[in-house]
């Protein structure tokens, strides 16, 4: 499956990063496999997906550590390749940091601008501005090893933007945090971002954290973009069903699309449900009458009620049993075990006596709107 | 407390390294000592005779400069070797490191042969030289400061290598990674932050091999001249020849007051942990 969308920017504005094709191959494995993506100045893109799905090659390929395979990558327009590491004005943030341990903090950042050859005041005006900036005003005299994982991570993004790189690539910059930290330092990141308005590819594999930050995030899969578009765009017309399955959380059903109308679709060929309460969702990518579908709906979408109650909320609707009940503090989560043999979750705001409502057992129906529902080709 | 017990019952397993060490070092030394203060008379006029007298003073400096530029040379072959074996492929990095060691089992007094052989006016080296007409007449490669320095740093390079190869091999490539990230071109970025953070091994390398050149012994009898004469030289022909302990003990002293007045300057100064200790 190639979806045609990954070539052409869902945004406006200038292209300042081009991949075009980009491959890369290991022996025998294709760790990054004819990827394209074009990002606009001042974008923060995110490359989200599995791990070993080819995030931190294309990165590398990026940066000048490794050579790609096939394809090439354009910046600011002009070819990319024949640049070394060092003339790329790419900075990075590394997953480990790669503080220079015998360097205080404010030779780390002041590297870049030593290499560059900018007079001494200036470097020294610059590293105070990006300390303040990361909110490390008094720490330019310590070692790396006497800071916390948090502030070394400020002291590597301060280091890494210092001398205005024309992109900035961070790969699971967060990824050695505790949670609390990592929700901090990723509105410090935001924050920063929109302060120095740089052009920002970030690699997680944290789906929370690539929705909350990025403009765009590029979904790879065995080395491949399967899906580029803006957070809310992922989450709600996703691509394909394992970028429903990767992103959020879904419940699937599978069938056959049927009487395509107004982009919505029916959903055929699923046991158990009537011909009078047809399954509904809008048609999404690779719908086609007639062939293999499958329905996606978020556990949050779908209202649970006890099956001895009135008539369903929404027209898709369809029976099971409660097998477990999740409490999640904010929410309730309820695993129902469907007539069609799936396994279903859905997510209710928690309200006092839910609970003892529907304990585990208790026949339900669980409903959906059409609108709610997305079918999708079958992979 | 157990941990305590433990810790306790544990300290019998240095005990015969420490025996040995007590018996082998610490007495012989404290042995030496009292020898070159009483030898033949109570006094001070052994050192004194050490630290002045020309010829004394000829050798204690030969010893320095001939220990130092083995250091020296060391280092430069063995960096790039060290550095060679650390990026080389898993097979590559297992061949240079028996080439390394294969000398190194080897015992010093055939090694300093052949090298006799190798460098003699009639020798192989001079042969080939002379052989291509490179040179018109045999090169002085023997019985002066070039053959002891070729033998010297042929025979003490692996104790460079091997504390360089253990340091340079834990440098995570990730810092050469950034520093090209952050603009530093190749050379820049061996010097600023490769370097730096291999000195421990430049420190224990360095140490190591100055310090067994010091005491070097019988690849300067073999390989130099009479004005190539080092301190363990002097020492023996001292015993030997004259029976003058107490000089002798004096210079043997001086050596080890030396070595460990060295140790404790470069501690200081560079401020860096030997990497044995890591
Ligand atoms: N140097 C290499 N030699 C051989 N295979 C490699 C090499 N580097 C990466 N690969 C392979 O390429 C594929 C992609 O690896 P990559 O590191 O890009 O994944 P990733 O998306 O960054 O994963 P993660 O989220 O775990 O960091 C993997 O299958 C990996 O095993
Ligand atoms: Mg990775």
């Amino acid at each position: 499956m190639k979806p045609e969308h990954d070539t052409k920017p869902d945004e406006p504005g200038e292209i300042i990063l081009e991949l075009r094709q980009v491959s890369k191959r290991f022996g025998d494995v294709t760790a990054v496999d004819e990827v394209s993506l074009r990002i606009a100045r001042g974008e923060f893109i995110t490359f989200l997906g599995p791990s070993g799905s080819g995030k931190t090659t294309t990165l590398m390929i990026v940066a000048g550590f490794l050579k790609a395979s096939g394809g090439g990558i354009l910046l600011d327009g002009k070819p990319l390749d024949p640049l070394p590491p060092y003339k790329r004005d790419i900075g990075m943030v590394f997953q480990h940091y790669a503080l220079f341990p015998h360097m205080t903090v404010a030779q780390n950042i002041a590297f870049p601008l030593q290499m560059r050859k900018l007079p001494k005041d200036e470097i020294a005006g610059r590293v105070k501005h990006a300390l303040d900036l990361v909110g490390l005003p008094d720490h330019g005299m310590r070692r790396p090893a006497q800071l916390s994982g948090g502030q070394q991570q400020r002291v590597a993004l301060a280091r890494a933007m210092v001398f205005n790189p024309r992109v900035l690539l961070m790969d699971e910059p967060l990824g050695a945090l505790d949670k609390k930290l990592r929700e901090q330092m990723q509105i410090e990141i935001m924050r920063i971002h929109r302060n120095i308005e740089a052009t920002i590819l970030y690699v997680t594999h944290d789906q929370e954290e690539a929705l909350v930050m990025s403009d765009r995030i590029a979904v790879f899969n065995h080395g491949r973009i399967v899906q580029v578009d803006t957070a809310e765009k992922i989450y709600d017309a996703p691509a394909t069903p394992f970028i429903a399955d990767f992103v959020g959380e879904s419940n699937f059903l599978s069938g056959r699309a049927a009487d395509i109308a107004g982009g919505i679709a029916r959903l055929d060929g699923v046991d158990g449900v009537d011909r009078e309460s047809p399954l509904r969702g809008w048609c999404g990518a690779g719908c086609v009458s007639g062939a293999p579908a499958v329905m996606v709906v978020r556990p949050e979408r779908i209202n649970i009620a006890p099956d001895s109650s009135a008539a369903p909320v929404a027209e898709n609707s369809i029976a099971g049993r409660v097998s477990d009940i999740i409490y999640l503090g904010q929410a309730r989560k309820y695993i129902v075990d469907t007539a069609h043999g799936v396994e279903f979750s859905a997510l209710q705001q928690s309200r006092a006596g839910d609970a003892i409502d529907m304990p585990v057992g208790t026949a339900v129906r669980l409903s959906w709107r059409a609108e709610d529902a997305v079918i999708l080709k079958d992979q | 407390m157990p941990s305590t017990v433990i810790r306790d019952r544990r300290a019998w397993l240095v005990a015969p390294a420490l025996a040995l060490l007590l018996a082998a070092f610490v007495y012989p030394v404290f042995w030496l000592l009292l020898r070159s203060a009483s030898d033949p008379v109570w006094g001070f006029h052994n050192y004194a005779t050490a630290l002045s007298e020309a010829i004394y003073l000829k050798v204690l400096w030969n010893t320095v400069a001939i220990s130092g530029a083995t250091t020296i040379f060391c280092l430069l072959f063995g960096y790039p070797m060290a550095y060679t074996m650390v990026h080389a492929g898993p097979a590559a990095r297992r061949i240079l490191i028996y080439i390394v060691l294969i000398p190194f089992w080897t015992s010093i007094l055939v090694r300093t042969f052949a090298w006799l052989v190798l460098l003699q006016p009639k020798g192989l080296i001079n042969d080939i030289l002379l052989g291509i007409g490179l040179i018109a007449r045999p090169l002085e490669l023997i019985y002066n400061r070039t053959g002891v320095l070729i033998g010297m740093v042929q025979i003490l390079l692996p104790f460079m290598v091997f504390p360089l190869f253990s340091v340079l091999s834990r440098i995570d490539g990730s810092y050469m990674k950034a520093a090209a990230n952050l603009g530093a071109p190749p050379l820049p970025a061996f010097f600023r932050v490769y370097l730096p953070l291999s000195l421990p091994g430049v420190f224990t390398g360095c140490m190591l091999v100055f310090i067994i050149s010091l005491g070097y012994f019988i690849t300067p009898a073999l390989l130099g001249g009479r004005r190539d004469i080092m301190v363990a030289q002097l020492i023996q022909e001292q015993i030997d020849q004259f029976g003058d302990w107490g000089l002798s003990a004096a210079l043997a002293m001086i050596l080890l007051a030396g070595t460990a007045l060295i140790f404790t300057l470069a501690h200081k100064v560079f401020g860096v942990k030997p990497a044995i200790r890591a």
